[in-house]
């Protein structure tokens, strides 16, 4: 009984993934989108975006006009 | 269930694929053939518009110098008016402090386009590329070589300048040779300020002698192979090379297992890869000379396999 279920509900996976993006409901679409690999993504963004606003706040481009303005 | 699906939706879906597909294939054309005009605009003239240095004699020091290019740009050049990524991350590891700015601006880019900046920005591959149109004799950059750009980064950017503080890497740069080195040598005009040549005799001595051994050595290396600066020795190309597999915009070979092996795609490519091998490699500097392949395209977004 388990692995008819088992197979029914691989059978519908595979008929989920037949179906076109533009086709699927909004929902569908974004938890095909929302997985870790987008997560991890979108987490390293953030930090990034978080990185260069402290080095903006710690004065990095005062150091970096120094540098760069002699020879 | 399953039939009704196929005979229903899978039809629609390959015909709107192949009008799909047509209409990238145009589009990729259109920006390969295009791909010189950011390189020269962005990376070559406005990055090189301080013009004002003819009658001031001195470099830009304005506000624009607090920030960096996305690509190799010697903040010395007497045009520049930014400042040089690889530059900046040396200055910082001479002061022993972390470049909390540049981390987070390369982070992003990287984050985002790979490598992209490499090819669609950086001036110096675009020489690179030219050079090796030149007939003459080619031969390939074995691959373990391509891994000593990582010791450029860590040695030459980052190691030597933490202990001796000093720039090693913009010492030899060919790319700072050409742009700041040799014109500041070449006209060495009279500093306003001080009433003396920018330039003293002392100052050009066995390590300018060993810029210039290190820039013709390059210069011969770029007609007789592919991209030799960018995939050996590029400090920047390194730590974006690092993103390469997971950013947004991706390079997607389809029907990968179908592959012809024609070999088009590595024929075309300015890095010397095969891309239908390896879509996330970590040479790849999204050029899209390789689109000129049918199963070649671009993705671009959360959600892809890589």
């Amino acid at each position: 009984m388990d692995l008819k279920i088992f197979t029914l509900y691989e059978n519908q996976q595979n008929l989920f993934h037949r179906i076109p993006m533009s086709k699927q409901p909004k929902i569908t679409k974004m938890v095909r989108v929302l997985n870790w690999k987008s997560m991890t993504l979108f987490i390293l963004f953030l930090c990034f975006i978080f990185l260069l606003v402290i080095g903006i706040l710690e004065g990095d481009t005062d150091l970096i006009r120094l540098e760069s303005s002699s020879l | 269930m399953t039939g009704l699906h196929r005979d229903r939706v899978i039809p629609t879906e390959i015909e709107g694929q192949k009008v799909k597909n047509a209409h990238s294939k145009k589009r990729y054309a259109f920006l390969r053939k295009f791909r010189w005009i950011p390189i020269v605009g962005i990376g070559g003239i406005l990055a090189n518009s301080y013009y004002k240095v003819i009658f001031t004699k001195t470099i830009y020091e304005g506000p624009l110098k607090a920030g960096c290019v996305p690509f190799l740009n010697c903040h010395a050049c007497p045009f520049a008016i930014s400042s040089c990524p690889i530059g900046i991350l040396q200055h910082f590891a001479a002061i022993r402090k972390l470049p909390l700015l540049l981390m987070g601006f390369l982070g992003i880019i990287g984050v985002t386009v790979g490598r992209a900046a490499c090819g669609w920005l950086c001036p110096f591959g675009w020489i690179q590329d030219k050079m090796y149109r030149i007939r003459s004799k080619k031969f390939r950059i074995p691959k373990p070589l391509t891994k000593l750009k990582y010791v450029s980064l860590i040695v030459l950017a980052i190691l030597l300048p933490t202990f001796t503080g000093a720039h090693w890497f913009s010492r030899i740069c060919p790319w700072g040779t050409i742009i700041a080195g040799i014109p500041w040598v070449v006209w060495n005009p009279v500093d306003p300020s001080f009433g003396e040549p920018v330039i003293e005799p002392g100052m050009v001595g066995w390590l300018y002698g060993l810029k210039i051994a290190v820039l013709i050595g390059f210069l011969v290396l770029f007609v007789v192979t592919k991209r030799p600066f960018c995939r050996t020795t590029c400090p920047l190309g390194a730590i974006y090379s690092l993103f390469n597999r997971f950013s947004l915009l991706q390079m997607h070979v389809e029907k990968q297992d179908s592959c012809t092996t024609c070999r088009l795609c590595k024929e075309v490519c300015p890095v010397d890869i095969k891309i239908s091998d390896d879509p996330g490699s970590a040479e790849c500097i999204r050029c899209l000379e390789c689109t000129t392949c049918k199963h070649v395209r671009v993705k671009w977004g959360f959600g892809h396999d890589g």
